[in-house]
């Protein structure tokens, strides 16, 4: 007599019959595309990582050495010029009630509380607090900033200053929003420009990481709107959303409307964000 | 460690780029998610793809799993909804299919588990297949080699690597997982 006659789970795992099985092939296919897309998730989320260690050790010396992008310590007023210096990729860093931004490769001298001297590559600064400007020297002239978003990019023969909100001046010139200066040793140009797409990414990829644990969906998408330099359009629910995990901008996007059930799109300088039908 | 406290610790170590863990986490549940697809999309290659975005979604918004649910729950959620935009996309109407591994449907169709119908029968079997998906630490296959295949507790050890003590230690924690899901859903009927 078969022993597992009687008993009942073998009979239920019997009448069940085997599982269907996937082909070899199927889920190779599927294991490469998710392990793609698991790697590349990870590494953004590495690139949001503290290099804090690295910068404590570094600014023994008067130096910030700055490899990942992170949220560090503003440089406040230093007792000497502090300077730093972003590595391999861009960085973020508290100033002045806003975020100073470093693409790869900058250096930064911090002369003051609210001057510093771009000495190579570029940076962006947002400050939402009106009237609490900041100064940015350059060998091509100074740019004051009266309550905006700005980057500054220098290279060894101009500087071009792009504004993607409120406006800042530079050698008794204003830029607005959606406005480029460059200024050369002898004159300055001005053009328009898009506040938002593939030339700003550097400074959405050294956003400060967002957790979206606790904040409304309509907070995070205008976070990511402000990030990205698009402007949100929205109907929908609005929960309050979880996860306690740091997110870049546009892993953010995906899993705050994936949670909230709604879907969005991109549409130019709109972030559109509506409820599923 | 409960399954959800191993999912978490799971999820915790893919977050971290952890490469076994991503192997754990596709072998885990891969075949559950495309069984739970197949017969809602009615096409291998749309059971493929589904599957695929689901898992894609997945690792992409991670850091949002909260151990609420077992993992496989979560992403069967996921699934579900790439499903319909599956349909959205393409204005297809989804086939009729016997949605019984929805959990309410499970409850309801326990409670005929006393008929002797044929269709009842089939749905018994079609949720003994979705608590064998949904064992961990591949319980459901050792059941499946047991039970089905006739396999000795030495092949089963072969097969997993194990010594036949464990193997056979195995087998025992598998029925027992088997009959706690088991009993779980009748209590919830």
């Amino acid at each position: 007599m078969n022993p597992n006659e009687n008993d009942p789970i073998a009979t239920l795992v019997r009448l069940a019959g085997r599982r269907a099985q996937v082909s070899g092939e199927r889920t190779a296919r599927v294991r490469a595309a998710v392990a793609g897309e698991w790697k590349a998730a990870v590494r953004r989320r590495r690139w949001t990582r503290v290099a804090a260690a690295a910068a404590i050790a570094a600014s023994v010396a008067g130096v910030l050495w700055l490899r990942r992008p992170e949220t560090v310590a503003p440089p406040s007023v230093p007792a000497a010029p502090l300077v730093a210096v972003a590595g391999e990729a861009p960085v973020s860093m508290a100033w002045n009630g806003g975020t100073l931004r470093l693409d790869r490769g900058t250096t930064v001298r911090f002369d003051a509380a609210r001057v510093a001297t771009l000495q190579h590559g570029a940076i962006y600064y947002a400050n939402d607090a009106r009237g609490t400007g900041v100064t940015i020297h350059t060998p091509f002239g100074d740019v004051r900033d009266v309550g905006t978003r700005f980057e500054v990019r220098l290279s060894a023969d101009a500087v071009r200053v792009r504004v993607r909100d409120g406006a800042v001046v530079m050698r008794d010139q204003t830029a607005r929003a959606g406005t480029e200066l460059v200024a050369t040793g002898t004159s300055v140009t001005s053009r328009s420009i898009a506040t938002s797409g593939e030339e700003w990414a550097w400074i959405e990829n050294a956003a400060p990481p967002i957790v979206l644990e606790g904040k409304s969906l309509d907070e995070v998408l205008r976070l990511i709107a402000v990030e990205k330099g698009l402007t949100l359009e929205r109907s929908g629910p609005d929960p309050t959303l979880r996860g306690d995990v740091p997110l870049s901008v546009s892993e953010a996007l995906d899993a705050a409307t994936a949670a909230a059930g709604v879907t969005y799109r991109i549409e130019g300088d709109r972030l559109i964000v509506r409820g599923r039908p | 460690m409960t399954m959800e406290h191993a999912d978490r610790f799971l999820v915790a170590r893919l977050l971290r780029g952890d490469e076994e863990a991503f192997t754990e986490f596709f072998d885990r549940n891969f075949a559950p998610l495309y069984r739970f697809a197949l017969p809602r999309v009615a096409d291998e290659d749309a059971a493929e793809e589904v599957v695929q975005t689901t898992l894609c979604r997945a690792v992409r918004k991670l850091a949002t799993y909260r151990g609420e649910a077992a993992l496989l729950t979560w992403l069967t959620t996921i699934c579900r909804r790439e499903i319909a935009t599956y349909f959205e996309q393409r204005r297809k109407v989804p086939p009729m299919v016997d949605l019984s591994d929805d959990l309410p449907e499970i409850r309801a169709a326990l409670e005929s588990l006393g008929a002797e119908s044929a269709l009842e029968r089939r749905e018994v079997a079609r949720l003994v297949q979705v608590v064998l998906d949904r064992l961990p630490n591949r319980y459901g296959d050792a059941l499946e080699w047991k039970y089905i295949d006739g396999w000795t507790v030495a092949e089963i050890a072969e097969r997993l690597s194990l010594a036949p003590k464990a193997a056979e230690s195995l087998l025992t924690r598998a029925r027992a997982a088997f009959r706690d899901a088991w009993v779980a859903m009748e209590v919830d009927a």
